[in-house]
């Protein structure tokens, strides 16, 4: 089984090397413990502490106010630190006991009193009704049904995003970045958050069966396709679904193109020139395939991951 | 960001037909977005809540003026919300992929912008020398290796040959990366730079330098293979120099001043952590071994 080797357990880091952050990050800075630690998982997502642009997208989306913001599973915080200069609060909320304390020290540290912290799970938000401008669920809709355990996992995605829906403001927008069930590299194997190859792509009742011929515990980690978001969002309440691509995935994105563009030859061209240096993908008949997936217009729907916006 | 670049489009104008608007953004330094109308036409959309943009435009509108077939048409500069705009026109081009594809003009082209910049880009009355603008640039590293390692290579340079150079306005960013061909023409992006520095053949080193190693850690080691260097760039470098009263040799070794001026505005403007260590690289390579000519 190819398994993406940015995935871990709830998309962060093991148990234990949180313990060790946490240990660590006690006297000393934070970013230096981040640059320096040499832990096994950590030392691959350096990254995923740092880099801003993975909360980019939630910038330029058209929010009609900006006075608060929920970041669901904040994790490092960077997308919370990233969104709070352009919002008068941000209160990131992560299940993470460990997490939480990590951030604690991170806006202590950078001076950052825009960001409020809270611990607690996606499937019980503590909110009151109609109180956020923007809910950030970055990463986190897959994991949702995990929380509880009992609930089919297409129907706790469903609740989860009532739930949000309850919590948001008039006008007010979830941000969902997550990844594509149909992107072309799980139909070779790859596997986005650790199942067996090609689970992901099977019709679910098949996914379950092999699960259970395997003995393992039910495929819970549900993702969905173009249309399969559009029909969860709309089912949950939302309207106004628009579903950019981002590329080259959320983890890191790059480059966010708006649902009424298509990514023109020349801007395709320059994208995969680079991308196909990048990764030895130098094949003649995937370029051709890439090229003629674009130029019928479904190259939006293979793609890694998707940015996706709905109003209340 | 998309709602404030969409009532500013609204309020000068652009792309009235269009309900919403479709775009790309990609992120790097700014937000740069394209937008895009209903036929062929595009703007180009730098957007920053951090880095002050007034500058660019300014930079971009001198050159407009000056070369305007060959430096993209500003529309205006705008601070909207909180934020920094610039939106110019977008041009539909080839990107350069390198000298041997589209040698020809970009060897014609680029001879003519040097050539030009002597006029259009002079600096009549420079508020400080080349030598003391060196020593700002050295002032402004501390006490950081390459630094040091300036100043002490710095001794054995003529001052009244360098001070004797003109002064004139540098691109800043003169690579392939940021050219584009349309037709026989070249247009030259990302003007952020321009002005920043003024001692001559430093865009020409920049354009040499990237034809010979792409400012990859991989190619650091061929810049001083006088070999390596397309016989393109060798053209304009000798054209160039001529043109400056300047003899080839002098240009060349003069090559860690303008590496080092490299490294100034990649660490005072902010750029990626990367390109400033392999310039640190090239810079070092280059002390250790002159081009010879």
């Amino acid at each position: 089984m190819e398994r993406d080797p940015t995935s871990s357990r709830f998309g962060t880091l093991p148990h234990e090397e949180l313990k060790f952050l946490c240990d660590a990050v006690k006297d000393t800075p934070w970013r230096q413990v981040i640059e320096n630690m040499d832990l096994p998982v950590l030392k691959q997502k350096r990254k995923w502490f740092i880099n801003p642009r993975k909360g980019y997208p939630y910038r330029i989306l058209p929010l009609v106010q900006k006075r608060l913001a929920l970041d669901i599973g904040a994790g490092s915080g960077v997308i919370s630190d990233t969104v709070a200069q352009d919002f008068s609060s941000v209160i990131a909320f992560d299940y993470s006991p460990e997490l939480v304390t990590f951030m604690k020290k991170r806006f202590l540290e950078d001076g950052i009193k825009r960001i409020h912290l809270v611990r607690g799970d996606a499937a019980n938000l503590p909110f009151h009704k109609e109180c956020f401008d923007l809910v950030i669920v970055n990463g986190v809709l897959e994991w949702v049904p995990d929380f509880v355990p009992k609930m089919n996992p297409y129907r706790a995605q469903i609740e989860f995003l009532r739930n949000v829906h309850a919590i948001l403001r008039r006008k007010g927008m979830v941000g969902i970045a997550i990844e594509n069930r149909l992107y072309y590299r799980h139909f070779q194997g790859l596997s986005p958050h650790g199942e067996s190859s090609y689970i992901v792509i099977l019709p679910r009742f098949l996914a379950n069966l092999m699960r259970r011929l395997g003995k393992k515990s039910q495929y819970r980690n549900y993702i969905y396709s173009y249309w399969g978001y559009r029909h969860l969002l709309k089912k949950a309440g939302y309207r106004n679904i628009r579903i950019y691509l981002v590329l080259p995935s959320y983890y890191d994105p790059h480059v966010v193109i708006s649902p009424q563009r298509r990514p023109s030859q020349a801007f395709f061209k320059e994208y995969f020139q680079e991308r196909f240096s990048g990764n030895g993908e130098t094949g003649f008949a995937r370029k051709a395939a890439y090229y003629l997936l674009n130029q019928m217009n479904l190259f939006r729907y293979l793609e890694h991951s998707f940015l996706i916006t709905a109003e209340k | 960001m998309i709602e404030v670049i969409k009532h500013l489009f609204k309020e000068i104008s652009l792309l009235n037909e269009v309900k919403e608007l479709p775009f790309y953004v990609s992120f790097n330094r700014n937000f740069n977005f394209f937008i895009f109308g209903n036929q062929e036409e595009f703007y180009q959309v730098k957007v920053s809540s951090e880095r002050p943009l007034r500058d660019e435009y300014e930079a971009l509108r001198i050159a407009h003026e000056a070369i305007p077939a060959n430096v993209p048409q500003p529309v205006g500069f705008y601070q909207k919300g909180g934020l920094e705009i610039l939106i110019c026109r977008g041009i539909k081009h080839k990107k350069v992929r390198s000298l041997q594809a589209h040698g020809y003009i970009v060897q014609k082209e680029i001879k003519a912008i040097l050539k030009g910049s002597k006029v259009f880009f002079r600096e009549e009355k420079p508020s400080a020398s080349h030598m003391q603008q060196l020593m700002t640039a050295c002032d402004y590293f501390k006490n950081r290796p390459f630094s040091n390692a300036m100043r002490d290579w710095l001794v054995n340079l003529n001052p009244r040959l360098v001070n004797s150079l003109p002064h004139i306005k540098q691109h800043g960013d003169l690579t392939l990366y940021n050219m584009g061909v349309v037709g026989d023409n070249l247009i030259i992006f990302d003007w952020e730079d321009f002005g920043k520095i003024s001692i001559p053949g430093f865009d020409l080193c920049c354009l040499a330098v990237d034809s010979v190693t792409r400012f990859s850690p991989m190619g650091i080691e061929r810049i001083s293979e006088r070999s390596a260097y397309p016989k393109e760039i060798m053209d304009i470098i000798s054209c160039y120099c001529k043109e400056l009263s300047l003899d080839q040799g002098i240009f060349f070794n003069l090559y860690p001043v303008y590496l080092f001026y490299f490294l100034y505005l990649k660490n005072r403007y902010g750029y990626s952590s990367e390109i400033i260590r392999i310039g640190e690289k090239l810079f070092a390579a280059v002390l250790e071994k002159p081009v010879k000519c």
